[in-house]
């Protein structure tokens, strides 16, 4: 078969998109220093924590439907930072566990402590448990780097 | 390690993508499936428009009826010349000139008033047959370059569910334009059908202005390195050819012939299943499709788009992983599996267990599903996936085109004699359509076995094949002529004795089928022209009465009814004429 041959020179709008398509597959590989997380981190929890004020000021019948997108994108903003975090540390794993572990025991138990418990013990299970991720989420905070940053 | 383990392990060894591909892939996979989708919303709107068309110009149902058919004729057509200019202008500038070609014409429709007369509508819908044609050949073509062989079968898979997106697009859209809407300062009343002209090429539009940034015709073109997809026709880079390079190559495959036969196969029976089938419920499981459609026929409605997107793409992966990509062995098993459902469903049928009855139903819908799965299985691994095996990247837009178009062609020689079976056959029994339906996916299976065998190495045994699928045809044409003409006159006696009676007990409706029934068998017979003379000529009365006493909505309801009855010999289109504008001057009166 006789075809012409072709060189493609792809136009650079065509090479914006790969790039983009490149970002989507390694955006969980990358790592973050401290500063940064700090920097990028706080706001994205600033923003979640406003979409929640908002859809308790929403009366009843109105739904909150600008604030869910946001949120929606926000969160998968805040796992992709904490991601890189945790691959700066080096932990990932461990780290993960601390943050998500006491969020499940409350889910999982947190209805019966408050219906069998008195207000007192419940409420400082919860703030133990709350205080838990808290803590961990400031160390990503401070700590400094454990190795080399993955690339 | 299994068989589809080791499979499964060369396939993904073979498969190895650079970084970054499979998104981009995957974008530019769903623009160009999003772009044909909005391809559907710009032709299957006329579906929901020919209510309002006819009640506006004062059309039959059979004028709209042609309509869809001379669109049908021209989409064939435009299948075969379109993929010939796709392989020279590419897939993204064929796509393009499609949807504006359609956008344009659509608008045209839906705002220009010399579209009122039947040639000028259906001149302007065929012209919308031919470009809407530049879309299937374009898509395929764009995706021939970015899958290889093995991965193709998946892709041909979620085309089904392009289609089906399409389809259920428009059917979202259209009771919503018809029900009338308000958009800032621009409000629609209700039953404005030229709408649903208007509005789904807006929609086409945003997707070709996103289409034109963000396709892009190949990997090459999108920056990733040659040799990222191996074309096993001509890998050498680029995506076309000169217009007589494709015309020979494709036309002097014999791949692409068994495959067009096969799939005229599939067009019969799918087009039969799709469109025959509010007809069948009605007439043998006796549901009411108008006012009150029971729960098990919407069930099977909604069920058999379901199926018929998991059996498209279970066969596509399935031809990937077990078979190499090779789709001639798993259309093949298809066809058969096709031809034994139908011909359960022929004998279950002849032995009258499907009817009105909680069994016969259940059975009745059953065969439905298991049809729409097999039919819509072969439809996308033989529309979709061969094409771009046989083409390759430079010239699956003709290979597309040439296939494509058999679909329809095959389409209309299943439909006519469908149509001329149920003709004379007895109220209720559709053992015709099955049995026409069984021998198209028979014939089919044959086609993939001779290629099966064509491929093997067996040239004897394939070309004995053929020599049998000839006899079939014969046997067929001629078993079907004697029995259509036993029926024939058994039929002309049912319907007329039916007619007389439903007309002497003053049932209306049933004497009004059954006389039209016959008069399309025996034309000049005059017990039933008299019959719907006299019909039409009450409704001619009653239009008149009705403008006499200034009620406009019934005078144009008779006036539709006797044109309904008469078509385009009725004198009652300048009763209609006379009721719409008394109806308007009235309006505009309670307006003021």
């Amino acid at each position: 078969m006789t075809t012409t041959p072709h060189v493609h020179t792809p136009i650079p709008r065509q090479l914006w998109i790969k790039d983009r398509c490149l970002a989507v597959e390694t955006q969980f590989r990358k790592s973050t220093g401290r500063g940064a997380f700090v920097a990028r981190f706080l706001p994205l929890v600033a923003v979640l924590a406003l979409t929640y004020w908002n859809s308790l000021q929403a009366p009843p019948p109105v739904t909150a439907w600008i604030a869910t997108p946001v949120a929606v994108v926000a969160t998968y903003l805040a796992l992709l930072v904490l991601s890189h975090r945790f691959h700066d540390l080096g932990k990932s794993g461990a780290n993960l566990l601390q943050i998500v572990l006491p969020v499940f025991i409350w889910l999982w138990v947190g209805g019966d402590l408050m219906a069998k418990l008195p207000p007192r013990l419940w409420i400082a299970t919860a703030a133990v448990l709350a205080a838990w991720p808290v803590i961990v989420l400031l160390r990503l905070c401070f700590q400094p780097a454990a190795q080399a940053p993955k690339t | 390690m299994s068989i589809a383990e080791a499979a499964k392990h060369e396939w993904e060894e073979q498969h190895q993508h650079p970084l970054g591909f499979k998104t981009r892939r995957g974008l530019n996979w769903f623009t160009v499936g999003l772009m044909y989708a909005m391809f559907y919303m710009c032709r299957y709107n006329f579906r929901f428009a020919g209510a309002g068309m006819r009640a506006e110009f004062g059309w039959s149902t059979g004028d709209i009826a042609n309509l869809a058919a001379w669109f049908s004729v021209a989409y064939g057509t435009g299948q075969l010349l379109n993929g010939l200019f796709c392989d020279r202008i590419g897939g993204r500038a064929s796509m393009l000139i499609g949807a504006i070609g359609s956008i344009l014409v659509n608008v045209l429709i839906g705002f220009s008033p010399w579209t009122s007369t039947f040639a000028a509508f259906a001149a302007m819908w065929m012209v919308n047959g031919y470009i809407q044609a530049a879309g299937t050949p374009g898509m395929v073509k764009i995706n021939a370059a970015w899958f290889n062989k093995e991965e193709r079968g998946l892709f041909s898979g979620i085309f089904g569910f392009m289609i089906q997106s399409g389809q259920a697009m428009i059917s979202m859209l259209a009771p919503w334009i018809l029900a009338g809407f308000s958009f800032l300062a621009f409000a629609v009343g209700p039953g404005e059908w030229r709408m649903l002209f208007s509005i789904p090429p807006i929609f086409l539009g945003l997707v070709a202005v996103w289409f034109y940034f963000v396709s892009a015709e190949s990997p090459d073109d999108a920056g990733f390195p040659h040799g990222t997809i191996q074309d096993d026709v001509d890998n050498s880079a680029g995506t076309t050819v000169p217009v007589l390079e494709s015309f020979k190559f494709v036309f002097s495959n014999p791949l692409v012939w068994f495959y067009a036969v096969a799939y005229g196969c599939t067009g019969a029976v799918r087009h039969a299943a799709d469109q025959l089938s509010p007809l069948y419920f009605e007439d043998v499981l006796g549901f009411n499709m108008k006012t009150n459609l029971p729960l098990i026929a919407s069930f099977t409605l909604v069920l058999v788009p379901i199926v018929a997107v998991c059996g498209s793409v279970l066969s596509g992966w399935a031809s990937d992983r077990f078979f190499r990509g090779n789709r001639y062995p798993v259309a093949m098993v298809l066809y058969y599996g096709e031809a034994c459902v139908i011909a359960a469903a022929t004998t279950v049928m002849a032995l009258g267990i499907i009817g009105p009855t909680t069994g016969g139903i259940l059975l009745g819908c059953l065969f439905l599903v298991l049809i729409a799965i097999t039919a819509n299985s072969t439809h996308s691994i033989v529309g979709a996936a061969a094409p771009v095996d046989i083409g390759g990247k430079k010239m699956a837009g003709f290979a597309s085109g040439v296939i494509d178009s058999f679909q329809y062609y095959g389409a209309a020689i299943g439909l006519v004699i469908t149509g001329l079976m149920l003709d004379v056959s007895l109220p209720g029994n559709y053992t015709v359509w099955f049995g026409i339906m069984t021998c198209f996916a028979f014939f089919g299976g044959c086609a993939m076995l001779s290629l099966l065998l064509r491929q093997r190495g067996n040239p004897l045994a394939s070309r004995a094949v053929i020599a049998f699928m000839a006899l079939l045809v014969l046997g067929g044409a001629i078993v079907g002529v004697r029995e259509y003409r036993r029926m024939k006159p058994l039929a002309l006696d049912h319907y007329v004795t039916a007619a007389a009676l439903a007309f002497q007990e003053g049932r209306m409706n049933d004497a009004i089928d059954d006389a039209q029934r016959v008069l399309r068998l025996f034309p000049d017979q005059a017990d039933a022209r008299e019959i719907v003379n006299t019909f039409h000529d009450e409704f001619v009365a009653a239009a008149r009465a009705a403008l006499a006493a200034g009620d406009a909505p019934s005078a144009i309801e008779n006036a539709q009814n006797a044109i309904n009855l008469k078509g385009r010999e009725s004198d009652a289109r300048a009763l209609l004429a006379e009721a719409k504008a008394l109806n308007k001057a009235q309006e505009q009166t309670i307006q003021e």
